[in-house]
Formats: structure tokens, sequence, C-alpha cells
């Protein structure tokens, strides 16, 4: 196999764990590998524990459902989790029956597999994963629609994800996106086992495809996980349409059989690869703690109840991205909170902060950023995002340096740009009436 | 294994000797191994620091082991009043739940019956600092007024949150039952009379006792750790040694056939619960790891997968709970549409095939290899390292936590792992799970309005 090995380190010996452990405030080292088809393969070895985790980025995601399609990204993974292997079994009671794990996350761009199992099992799960990526078992259709159709369901009475459900649906116009996240249940019922080929098939696309590991790995382990991978087309993926650009306010209400009122605030923002990324984590930090864009993400090992959501979220893995303030009228004056919300941006834009206050954001925000990477599935995504980026995998540590160096003069510029227009969506309880803001 | 933060520490404590009976009988104490990474101090401290590589954080936590209602006459929510004072009070215009935040860190408070945690989780970068900060503040407490009060207003918050979980109502009826008195008897949060009468003199006077090296240790875990540096920075910031005073015992009760009920809460449910080994039968202890692991695991455990086949709407928990005198086995269901008898049946129906035969090979041979990896897998943050050393501390055996391995599962406890059989589980199982438990309910709770001041 001819492979273009951008860095690798320490490869030498069979288990790579002996790696230094890195320097504080920094992540540790990484070996990249581009195959001839394009696919990336990115490793992180540690010797901490004899397990280990991976990432799979498949090229399709959200974004690249059509109307008629939207739920067909959640149908296809879940098929593919429900795709036997050689054993007979499932892929996912594949990995349990191992005392492992697979789950899916789709994003906006991109649909994640993850796995987690000993060390020694990952080649073979990585294997079994590649294979039911490439021939998901359609007969397993039926199931799985009836699954995801039962989480859109759920979805619907999700006060938080109705709102959020709603600001996309503004922001993300002309785009799959724009859809609830486990699809529409009309849609859903017209599905047919050859949309799910269809959508399958932008999965393999050698170009965009990133296959990330974290944990106790041997050399043989990283190659036996690129060769999982490397006889997908050395084709690159359709790009996903552009949401239909709106400067207007918008306004949307729905109603719902909830107890209290929910209030999502959302702005424009800048996606993860934008030079203006660290700026809004700094802004991100300076309106409340809230999460990033994997807590938004749907999929089988994020399914938040609504009390979660509070404070800002930034949906920074769509282009563009998105920050969203959401309110539970269950836990205060939603009422005056907007105000506050509101009058904080108008602060944001107006003038420079306080050279203090900012130094104090940028310390929450790089905290955030170091304390989102704590598991080893953690640090997979960490490094699949970043072998994504224009940077490579020197983004990881390429990021904490440009969210350290914000000044008060970046975080006026970058209110100002993005921080405009709202979309404000409100989810009523269905007994009542009016908007909660008068 | 250890409890879970947050909800799940809302659990007992108190007083009174070992009715255990003669097949549960403890095994004999052994000299105190240490583990690779840990030291004691000369004044009786200690520390463990350990390498977490791949994570750019680092976990520093001191643990404090403590009767979570007090030395004397029973004040339950003390432990907890305690912590959360030392976090507020400010030196030099700061606390150490600011100077956390500040550096990008995040604060976190555990009360156990038996133990209090005081955990920072922050950027590997801010440990140095934030490490002299938490030792100056945990090892040497002060509570002044201001953050007493806060401690209250915080701990009032933690009632209401607890008070009306079912789960957590539930495990504390557990507690209160299996123990007649002690620090496993009654609730770590107390109640909203308690917090009423508990003073800052109370907190103060708990600090004096309980808070002394030989109860504590530091616990760091992170990349980059350098271990003498951190023995040096404990060293220096270690207090005069003072002797330790004895934990209160919780005394077993006797436990009734009969549904017990707890309380109310904000859904239905119903729980069991058992006795287990102590925490030096470690072959027997790691018997009901499996058994905890084989039984109740989220997904894959098989009371988990009864309860869920029987109606999805409801929710499972248990675990087995390593404890230094006597271990204890319990789940709860919460939730759901079916009665508490019903639930309580299907749970016991599940657990039924362990007491009735030994498993067979293949299952155990499968059964195993997940719970290694299982376990594996649920102590790989530094968090999760960290509190791993500080429960199995606070049990008395540090060298015996899971945390304590290698790539090739070298250590106490996977060598235990390893020397489990089909018969030893079956032993285990029939020893404690097949007697009677405790079975608590909890039924849902009337909506009022009404609420209480706390505050004097």
């Amino acid at each position: 196999m001819t492979k273009r090995t951008i860095l690798a380190l320490a490869l030498a010996i069979g288990l790579l764990g002996a790696a230094p452990a890195p320097a504080p405030g920094q992540f540790p080292a990484a070996s990249v590998t581009t195959l001839p088809n394009g696919v990336i393969v990115t490793a992180q070895i540690s010797d901490d524990a004899p397990i280990a985790s991976a990432q799979i980025f498949v090229p399709a995601g959200l974004a690249q459902q059509t109307p008629q399609t939207a739920g067909v990204a959640a149908v296809t993974a879940s098929i593919v989790m429900r795709t036997p292997t050689d054993s007979g079994m499932s892929l996912a009671d594949e990995a349990a029956s191992a005392g492992g794990s697979i789950d899916y996350e789709i994003d906006p761009e991109t649909t994640r597999f993850e796995i987690e199992s000993r060390a020694a099992d990952l080649p073979r799960l990585l294997n079994a994963l590649a294979h039911a990526i490439a021939k998901p078992d359609l007969t397993r259709f039926a199931l799985a629609r009836t699954e995801i159709v039962n989480v859109a369901g759920d979805d619907e009475k999700n006060p938080a994800r109705v709102a959020y459900a709603m600001v996309r649906q503004v922001r993300y116009r002309g785009t799959g996106f724009a859809y609830p996240q486990a699809g529409r249940v009309t849609a859903l019922a017209r599905l047919t086992p050859a949309d799910v080929t269809r959508f399958a098939a932008l999965y393999q696309h050698g170009k965009g495809t990133i296959v990330a590991l974290t944990g106790a790995l041997t050399t043989a382990d990283i190659d036996s996980a690129g060769a999982a991978f490397a006889a997908w087309p050395a084709s690159a993926a359709p790009p996903a349409a552009a949401p239909a650009l709106d400067t207007r306010q918008s306004q949307i209400i729905a109603h719902r059989d909830i107890t209290a009122p929910w209030l999502a605030l959302g702005f424009a923002a800048p996606s993860q690869f934008s030079q203006d990324f660290p700026t809004m984590l700094v802004i991100e930090a300076l309106l409340g703690r809230g999460g990033g864009a994997r807590a938004l993400s749907f999929g089988t090992s994020n399914q938040a109840p609504a009390d979660d959501f509070a404070g800002a979220y930034y949906q920074y893995d769509a282009n563009p991205g998105t920050l969203v303030i959401f309110f539970n009228g269950g836990s205060g004056d939603m009422e005056t909170a907007v105000r506050q919300a509101e009058q904080g941006i108008i602060r944001l834009r107006g003038q420079p902060l306080p050279a203090e206050l900012v130094a104090r954001a940028r310390k929450l925000a790089l905290g955030e950023y170091y304390l989102s990477v704590t598991s080893l599935s953690d640090a997979a995504w960490m490094l699949g995002r970043s072998a994504r980026s224009p940077d490579g995998v020197a983004f990881e540590n390429a990021l904490a340096a440009r969210i350290a160096a914000v000044t008060p003069a970046d975080v006026q510029r970058v209110a100002k740009h993005y921080l405009g227009n709202e979309t404000i969506a409100i989810v009523l309880p269905t007994s009542t009436s009016p908007s909660p803001l008068r | 294994m250890q409890f879970p933060r947050g909800a799940a520490a809302a659990l007992i404590a108190l007083a009174l000797a070992g009715s255990a009976d003669a097949s549960r009988a403890s095994a004999p104490s052994a000299a105190r191994v240490l583990a690779p990474g840990e030291s004691v101090l000369q004044d009786g401290l200690t520390l463990v620091v350990r390498r977490a590589t791949l994570s750019p954080t680092a976990a520093l936590q001191v643990w404090i082991v403590c009767p979570s209602s007090g030395y004397s006459t029973p004040k339950p929510g003390l432990a907890r009043l305690t912590a959360l004072g030392i976090v507020a009070s400010k030196v030099n215009g700061v606390s150490l739940r600011e100077a956390v935040r500040a550096a990008g860190g995040e604060l976190m408070v555990s009360v156990f019956p038996s133990s209090t945690e005081i955990a920072v989780l922050a950027p590997a970068g801010e440990v140095d600092a934030l490490a002299d900060t938490l030792l100056a503040r945990v090892l040497h407490p002060v509570i002044d007024e201001a953050g007493f009060r806060e401690a209250k207003l915080r701990l009032a918050e933690q009632q209401q949150i607890a008070l009306n979980s079912a789960d957590v109502v539930l495990r504390d009826g557990i507690f209160g039952n299996l123990f007649v008195d002690g620090p496993f008897h009654v609730s770590t949060y107390g109640t909203p009379n308690d917090l009423r009468s508990l003073t800052l003199v109370d907190t103060q006077g708990f600090t004096a006792l309980a808070y002394v090296p030989d109860n504590e240790i530091v616990v760091a875990v992170g990349g980059g750790l350098d271990e003498a540096a951190m023995s040096e920075r404990v060293g220096r910031a270690a207090p005069i040694p003072v002797s330790a005073t004895t934990m209160p015992r919780s005394t077993e009760g006797k436990i009734s056939s009969g549904p017990v009920p707890v309380g109310n809460a904000d859904d239905a449910g119903v729980a069991l619960g058992w006795f287990g080994p102590p925490a030096t039968d470690k072959r027997t202890s790691t018997a009901m790891d499996f058994l905890s692991d084989y039984l109740t695991r989220p997904d894959s455990g098989v009371v988990a997968r009864a309860v869920k086949a029987s109606d999805p709407t409801a929710t499972f928990s248990g675990q087995f709970i390593t404890l230094r005198d006597t271990g204890v086995f319990y789940m709860t269901v919460t939730g759901g549409t079916h009665t508490s008898a019903a639930m309580a049946e299907i749970m016991r129906a599940a657990v039924k095939p362990l007491l009735d035969a030994p498993m067979s090979r293949r299952d155990f041979a499968r059964a195993i290899e997940m719970f290694r990896t299982h376990t594996l897998r649920d102590a790989q943050t530094p968090q999760q390292l960290a509190d791993n050393y500080g429960w199995y501390f606070a049990q008395g055996n540090t060298s015996y936590a899971p945390s304590v391995t290698s790539l090739d599962l070298r250590g106490d406890y996977y060598a235990q792992v390893a020397a489990l059989t089909p018969r030893a589980i079956y032993d285990a199982a029939r020893t404690y799970l097949g007697s009677t438990p405790v079975t608590a309910t909890v039924a849902p709770r009337v909506q009022s309005p009404t609420t209480t001041s706390f505050l004097p």
C-alpha cells in the first residue's frame, strides 16, 4: 500500500504508547496518513489502558437530505448499526458482546460512527463497520424506520429540540439541515429502501472520510484501520447545498403539550474552520455556558432531555454556524432573561469590552475547550475534526493559541458582523395564547 | 464499584456493629499495601499521582474519610454543608469555587455517607496554581459567615432536587432500612429541618475532627504530572498531624420481607437492596462487581433488559457499592406504568437464574470479558481515574482500585477478576442476593406550592 505520511511519530515498535506525555496544555502528537483514495487515517496513541476508540467521519450528514427524504440520514445510520457481521450478530450487538459499543451521530455535513472497545477488538469492529457501511442490510429497513419515527415523535415533545429545529428551519432554508434532525414523520412514511441505498452511497467517498483513532494502538492496528477503508472510491462527496441567505429578523411560534414556554434566540455565527471561530468561542463564554456542537448533534449517544439545554450553544459544525441561546420559561422570568441577553449582545456590538473582562472570557473559553476532551471518544472526535480542518491535526493546538490571542476589538468586530438579526423561536404550551414577549 | 456523583451521593449514615451472619464474615484485615504512585507523607496524608496522557486536562481531588452526619449526635447534611462552606469561603477576596472557575476549570463537591470529595477538573496548564489553592483551602479549611450562608443556599437547592428525585429517595430508603443507625442510615442531604438547625460552629467543629491528614488523600491524575514536584507541593501544604476520630459504625438492621414505603417524589418507584461483603473480602467484592455488571449495566444487564422489555418507559438503575465494612447491592425502577409489586417481581425473576445454578462456562467466559472491558472503559478519564483512587482509599484499600492497572492488566483488581469462576459467582450470588432484600417503594408526590424557609 502506498501512503503519504505527513507526520508519523514513534511508529517504530509494536505498541506506540511509549510516546512521551505532552507538555501541559498541549494535545498529544498525532500520526496522519492519507490513503491513495483520499481517506485520512489519524491516530493518537496512549498507553493508559488497553482500550481504544475510533470516530469514522463519512461525508454525508443532515444537510444532504432533501425535503422528500428528511430522516433518511438517521434511518441509514440505524440500518448500518443493525447490519449483520460475519458472526451473524448485528454490528451493534457484535460490539456490545465484546464489552464495547458502536454509536452514530449525525452532524450537519457528516455522519460519525463511534466505536469504543478493547484495543485488541478495534480492528475487527472497524472492519465490520466498513463492510456494513458499504453494504447496509436493507432487510432491516422497516425496523430502523420504526425506531426513527419513534425518535422523531419524542423530539416533537422536547421543547428545546423543537425550538432548535425552528431556528434551523429559518437559518438553513434550502438544505437538509433545515428539517427536524430525526426527519419528518410524513417523509419517513414515504421513505423507501432505494432512498437509503442512494444516501448510503454518499458515505463512500475516499475524500472527506476521516478515520480518527485514539488509545492503546499498534502500528498494525492503524494499518488495519486504513485497510478497512482503502477500497472506497477516490472520489469526493458532492458539496451540500448552501442555505438561502436570509438577513431578516424572524419570529416563529409553535405550540406543544408542555408545561412552560421555551424560547431560543438564534444568531449567525462563523463555522469551525473560520478565522472568526476562536473569537466566537470567547463570545459564547461571555454569554454564558451552554455547550458546543456535539451537545446539539443527533444520534444514539446524545438524546439530552430538554432541561439540560440552558445558556448559549454554538453549532459550529454547520456552514455557516449558528449561535443559539435557550431559555426555559419554567425556571424563571423568561422575558427579563431574554432582554438581558439582547442587552448583552448590544453591549458586545457597541464598543470594545474592558480588557480584563475579555481576558476572563478567554480563560473560560480555553477551559471549555480543553475540558471538552477527557475521554478516548472525545479525543478521537477532536482529532478527526482537526484532520478535516485546513490546518490538519495542528488545528488542535493552534486553536488554543488563537483563543488565547482574542482581543476586545476582535470581540466587537465579530459581534457586529454576526450577531445582528436574530431568529426567535418560541414554543408555547398548547393551552397558552400569545407570545411571552410582549 | 463506587457511588455515582451528584444525586446518588444522596445516601446515608450511623453506627453499630456487626450483626452480620457467619457466612458473611469479613476477611482478615491485611497490612496496607500502597498502590503504584501512592505515598504517605510523614503527617499521615496520602498522595497518589497518576499519568493519563490523552486528555489536555488534569483532575485534582481531595477525599476526606468522614461521616456525613458528624461524629456524635447525628446531624444529617453536616459534611455536605461543611464542604460547600469551604469552597464558598473567601481568602483574599476569592473563594475556591471562583478561583477554579477563573482558571477555566470545574469544581465538584460530592458527599457520600463515609467520605467527602472536593474535586477540580482543569486544563493541565493550570494545575500547579490550582493545586496550591485547592490544597491550601481544603487541607487548612476555613468557613466564614458569608461562605456558610452561601453553602446553606446551595444545600437547600440540592435538597429540593434530591427530595423530588425518586431514584435518590429510593436509594436513601434502601440504606436507611439496611442500616439502623450511623452515617449509612441517613441522607447525606439531610432535611430542611436538619439544615435549619445546623450552625457555623457545627461546621467548624466538624472540620477540626474530620479534615485531618490521616483521613485525607490527595489524588492528581493527568498528563505531564511530576510526581516528585506534586509530592513536594502537597508536603508544603500539609497540615499538622492530628489523631483521627473514629468513624461511627452503621449497624446492620433486620430485613423485613414486605415493602417499605420510604417517601414521595416526582415519580413512583421501587427498589431492592441487599447487604454485600466488606471491601476487605476482595474476592467476593469482585464477584459482586461482576454480578453488578452482568445484572444492572444499562443496555446489556440482564435485569436492565428485563425491565426495559417489560416497560420501555420505566427507568432502571442499580449497582454494587464496595464499602469498607458492609457492601450494598441495590436496584431501582422508577416511572413506567407497572405497579411496584410487578416491577419488584420482574427484577427478582431476572436475578433468579443466577441463584439456581452456576453460569455455563460459555456464558461466563463471554460475560467476564465484557466485565473487564466495561470496567476499563468506566475508568478512562482523568476524573474517573481519580475518583476510583479516592473511593477505594475511603474503603481502606487504594491498591485494590480498578484504576491501579496497566496495559497488560496487572494490579490487584484485575488479578481478582482473573481468579473468578462460575462457582465463585454462584456462591456470591447465593450468599448475598439469595437473602431477603429490603424492598423500598416511593409514591408520586402530590404537587403543592408550599415552601419552607431554611435560614435562621
